[in-house]
């Protein structure tokens, strides 16, 4: 198991309670777990490990929301499990397979999330508005991310003159 | 081969994880396992939110340092206006002590405050929650008010863990808080909406509310006090068809996310 993804998404989960809420847009605070989640499974590949680290983090996350206990952690799961079993549908290669990858596992957090609130209390009436807002921030948010990464990768290819 | 197979294992360990926590999120009664979670991660929370806390504020120091002389210059006028108004204020305290006392009228109610830090924020945006660092061993229980320095309402304690305690912010959609506007006008109820907004329903149709005016706390919900700052309003909507009428706010303590927070623990 890879240390490096139990220490990024340790480390969001830190973020995300301490320091996400006042980074907003749209309304919504930037879900830095998400992303850990996301990102760390579609570089180390690692999905079993990277669904270990965000299940421990769901757990802890789950705590602090007012949200029925689960609701972030099966999001969570969803977030890692489902994109990996459908990625092969872009192949690796193609330039919007990191598009897909953050799409399907954002919307597979929100949609698990939403799905269980409603199953813990039915009368939870799903905010539409707000869920496609967070959507729209935590998808931009991975973009910009992975855009920063294969620019400091150019940069350093250029450096070294490759 | 053997690794496809290590694959659809997984994920069918996942989904009946998912399937599982779904089940015990319909159930309910996981307070206990919330608690322990909290006990366990609440001090690595608090100081991370306190780094944090004390990072920013350099950050802004530093920011903030070349408009400091112009500052201090506006700041010294206003004291000098304050300590004024401070003067007539305790003038009219006396005066109005001298004519409760001659009417045979109690006084003013006085609040029992107890302060607490946020350590934490909900980290998912469909719920509004803050956790602080005051719990049911420093005699904190549910449904105590919550609020912010200048008497800003910030939101009531949902749920009671040993040493911290999860607040329901106002701007929670299942926040209900009774609420009138400053001139007496108009009564209503709020709740949260989406995007942190506050919305004022069940306004009578007759009743005059303007844009810009403040909502405070009515003391009807047996929840908080009365006369509590709740926000502006800032959009008015009225229906021809509709018997209510309604408004949306922007809630007072919006953008100043405090550090430190009042729990009501009691009025005398």
């Amino acid at each position: 198991m890879n240390v490096a993804i139990f220490f990024v998404i340790g480390i969001a989960v830190v973020v995300q309670l301490t320091a996400a809420h006042p980074m907003q847009a749209l309304g919504a605070p930037f879900n830095f777990v998400l992303a850990g989640a996301v990102l760390s499974g579609f570089f180390y590949g690692n999905y079993r490990g990277v669904a270990i680290a965000v299940f421990v983090a769901g757990l802890v996350l789950d705590a602090y929301s007012g949200a029925p206990y689960g609701t972030i952690t099966a999001g969570l799961l969803a977030a890692t499990t489902v994109p990996a079993v459908l990625s092969n549908i872009v192949p690796r290669e193609h330039f919007l397979h990191f598009l897909f990858y953050s799409i399907i596992g954002t919307l597979s957090f929100y949609g698990t999330a939403l799905i269980t609130m409603k199953a813990a209390n039915f009368s939870f009436s799903i905010p539409w508005t707000a869920a496609a807002r967070a959507i729209m921030v935590a998808i931009a948010g991975m973009v910009v991310l992975y855009g920063i990464y294969q620019w400091s990768i150019l940069l350093k290819n250029r450096r070294n003159g490759r | 081969m053997g690794g496809s197979r290590n694959k659809t294992k997984w994920i069918m360990v996942s989904t009946a994880m998912i399937a599982l926590l779904i089940f015990f999120a319909r159930i309910g009664n996981t307070a206990p396992f919330e608690d322990i979670m909290v006990r366990a991660t609440a001090p690595l929370t608090a100081s991370a939110a306190y780094a944090w806390r004390a990072a920013s504020g350099l950050g802004t120091t530093a920011f903030d340092m070349k408009n400091a002389r112009e500052e201090v210059a506006v700041l010294r006028e206003e004291n000098q206006q304050l300590q004024e108004t401070v003067m007539k204020n305790a003038e009219l305290i006396r005066e109005n002590e001298a004519l409760r006392a001659q009417m045979g009228v109690g006084a003013a109610r006085e609040r029992t405050l107890m302060d607490a830090k946020l350590i934490a924020f909900d980290p998912l945006s469909f719920t509004h929650y803050a956790v602080i660092n005051r719990g049911a061993r420093d005699g904190v229980r549910e449904q105590m008010p919550v609020i912010m320095p200048g008497d800003v309402v910030f939101g009531k304690i949902k749920n009671v863990h040993e040493t911290t305690s999860e607040v329901m912010l106002i701007t929670d959609n299942e926040n209900k808080v009774s609420g009138v506007t400053a001139s007496d006008t108009a009564s209503g109820v709020l709740a949260g909406m989406q995007g942190g907004a506050l919305l004022l329903d069940l306004i009578e149709k007759s009743a005059v509310i303007s844009p810009d005016e403040l909502v405070v706390t009515s003391g009807l919900d047996g929840v908080y006090p009365r006369g509590l700052i709740i926000g502006t309003i800032i959009k008015i909507i009225s229906q021809e068809k509709g018997i209510f009428q309604q408004a949306h706010l922007t809630p007072a303590y919006e953008n100043t996310l405090p550090s430190i927070v009042f729990i009501i623990t009691g009025q005398q």
